[in-house]
């Protein structure tokens, strides 16, 4: 059998479903036990996302056993973009971290130049344009909208 | 409603309404036309910004930024073969060729007075249907109300995914979403996790920069690579590339026709501008005496495209402002738009804010008159906006995000749950699911959960109590004959859009 996203994907939800209709009673008080309360939607929408998930999981096998695997991708992960990816949500996570200790006009700065260099670029004009675009971010958010940026 | 007109009107017409349209204009013929960037993004990242405006100048900012991207995804489309919003393909079809045959401002004009035209079609459309559906609406209780919801997510769940469970799942996931924090019938928190941060529920702009802007900026990263070169066209002077008025309007009947489609898809909710450019691509063709002509720079085909897919941007509005249901997920951002201003979509909005709604609608048409004038004028750097580098934007898209995301509480830790939504959605989008469902799930759960507990309390265990109501049946009939039509037209745009793509490859 091939792992496809379909597998992949109804696996993740059948888990999600589950862990949801478990916390229910612990993190749902249900304010009268007869009728509808406020764990009666929840659940029932839980329950039909289990139905959907473990329905799509049945299937794909079903699909994969009478057609066979041949003409069905499998899910492929391209490693090297996956990686870039993974470099890039630290690289976020990174300036969200350093916002609150050295300013957000600062961490931009950071992230901006650190973002050029994940990309590869050394045009120069590129970087003095994201520092400049960083200043009137910072101006037009802190000074005109009056938020109070970190 | 004459004094209502008047009143709307004249709250309309202010400066700031102006200024705030142009802008958003500017952003979305920038975003729509920037392949990879899109009006979503767009109206999500610039959202916040209308925190500081009064409901009228917010609501001019954002349509303004809705139907120019609504064009602008044309230009690109032919200009450079890649389509800036998923509806500019029907106009790819005849754009590009013509582009390519020596005549790129024929074909972005053909572009830009047909979405004007459906634009202005659709938006007086709206200003005389809705009060009459407002009105109709007025009779609807929570049976009626929750089986809107249903149908509305239903139906957003089998456009947004291939699969219609995939997009049932994400739209479950949306409405559990909306039931994290306080509970608004029982007042018992739900799914906070002793979290206080969570009592009051996930905000509804956090979750839309992290589920559409930060998860873009993950996937542009992943797949950035210098290597992509466009195949441009020159917008050199040409002296037949010109497009006289009698000649764009001799096909007014395409014009009218596909504006109509356009119209008509528009109210329905879920279905989209997609749907409404194959279609009437379609029926130009079939109804067409040059039917040769199509795929191979035919300007009634891109006039039937472009009117079509802009003619849905009135007419989602009349589904949002009347029954408080937003037709598709950019219009879901409206909807937050009005709730943030203390408008509450539905019928009774009319009677509780009936100048702003009028202001709203009016505004609509102009903001179609400036599109046409922003476009001509902009035209000349179009095939710059194309080029624009990812690697000079993801970074400010991030920017944006974190200014925005922080601007709504003041705290660092809507920028980690942006960041979480953005990863999640980032890894379903790998999935292949859509967080579009999930979007309308959030948007439309507090109303789906409310009518559905109304109508249980109502029915006292008879399940039969719904189809006793006539506007409910009335309502399950329309939509059982709306799903049959949907599911036609749906295999026959596909069919057509694999047919006309093998055609021009």
């Amino acid at each position: 059998m091939k792992m496809t996203s379909n597998i992949l994907g109804g696996l993740l939800f059948v888990g999600i479903s589950l862990f949801i209709l478990l916390v229910i009673p612990d993190q749902v008080q249900a304010s009268s036990q007869v009728g509808i309360n406020a764990q009666s939607f929840p659940r029932w929408i839980a329950t039909l996302m289990l139905v959907c998930s473990v329905f799509l999981l049945v299937n794909e096998v079903r699909l994969q056993r009478k057609n066979g695997s041949i003409n069905i991708s499998a899910f492929n992960v391209d490693f090297k973009k996956e990686i870039r990816a993974v470099l890039f949500i630290v690289l976020i996570v990174a300036y969200a971290l350093a916002t609150p200790f050295i300013g957000f006009l600062f961490a931009s700065m950071a992230f901006s130049a650190l973002a050029l260099l994940f990309f590869n670029i050394t045009n120069i004009k590129f970087y003095i344009f994201l520092m400049v675009c960083c200043v009137v971010v910072h101006y037009v958010f802190k000074f005109l909208l009056l938020v109070q940026l970190p | 409603m004459d004094n209502l007109f008047i009143e709307g009107f004249i709250a309309f017409f202010t400066v700031s309404s102006f200024v705030y349209l142009n802008l958003g204009l500017l952003l979305g013929l920038v975003f729509g036309s920037i392949p990879g960037l899109t009006v979503m993004l767009c109206l999500v990242l610039f959202m916040p910004f209308t925190y500081t405006m009064d409901a009228i100048a917010s609501f001019m900012f954002l349509l303004g930024i809705y139907c120019s991207g609504s064009y602008g995804g044309s230009i690109s489309a032919i200009l450079i073969k890649t389509p800036g919003t998923p509806h500019a393909a029907a106009t790819m079809l005849d754009g590009y060729p013509l582009a390519r045959s020596g005549k790129p401002k024929k074909a972005l004009l053909t572009a830009l007075y047909a979405s004007g035209f459906g634009g202005i079609f659709s938006a007086l459309v709206l200003l005389f249907a809705a009060p009459l559906v407002a009105k109709i609406a007025l009779n609807f209780g929570p049976p009626e109300y929750f089986i809107l919801c249903v149908f509305g997510l239903l139906i957003i769940s089998g456009v947004s995914s291939g699969n219609l469970l995939k997009g049932i799942i994400a739209g479950c996931l949306g409405l559990l979403l909306s039931t994290v924090g306080m509970d608004s019938i029982s007042g018992v928190f739900r799914f906070t996790f002793d979290d206080f941060n969570l009592y009051g529920g996930l905000n509804l702009v956090i979750v839309l920069i992290g589920l559409f802007a930060i998860s873009e900026t993950i996937s542009n990263a992943s797949k950035y690579s210098k290597t992509v070169k466009y195949a441009s066209i020159k917008t050199d002077d040409n002296k037949d590339d010109v497009l006289p008025l009698k000649e764009f309007f001799s096909s007014y009947l395409t014009l009218l026709r596909s504006s109509v489609i356009g119209t008509v898809i528009g109210c329905i909710p879920g279905t989209g501008a997609s749907m409404a450019s194959f279609l009437s691509y379609d029926t130009a063709r079939r109804n067409s005496k040059n039917k040769a002509a199509f795929g191979k720079g035919s300007e009634e085909g891109i006039a039937a495209a472009e009117s079509a897919n802009n003619a849905v941007t009135g007419a989602t509005l009349i589904p949002l402002l009347t029954l408080g249901i937003p037709g598709d997920a950019a219009v879901a951002i409206l909807l937050g738009t009005l709730m943030i201003n203390g408008l509450t979509p539905g019928p009774n909005l009319f009677q509780e804010h009936g100048v702003e709604v009028y202001a709203v609608m009016i505004g609509l048409i102009v903001i179609n008159i400036f599109m046409l004038i922003q476009g001509r004028l902009l035209m000349p750097f179009f095939a710059k906006i194309t080029k624009v580098d990812f690697s000079l934007l993801t970074p400010l898209i991030v920017i944006f995000c974190f200014a925005g995301t922080f601007s709504i509480n003041n705290t660092m830790y809507d920028i980690f749950v942006a960041i979480i939504f953005g990863v999640v959605a980032y890894v379903l989008i790998k999935l292949d699911f859509s967080p579009i469902p999930i979007l309308l799930g959030l948007v439309l759960g507090n109303l789906t959960e409310m009518n559905l507990r109304r109508t249980v309390t109502m029915a006292q265990g008879d399940w039969f109590f719904v189809l006793s109501r006539p506007a409910s049946l009335a309502l399950i009939a329309i939509f059982v004959s709306l799903l049959v039509w949907f599911a036609y037209s749906r295999l026959r745009q596909r069919s057509l859009a694999s047919k006309t793509e093998e055609q021009i490859a």
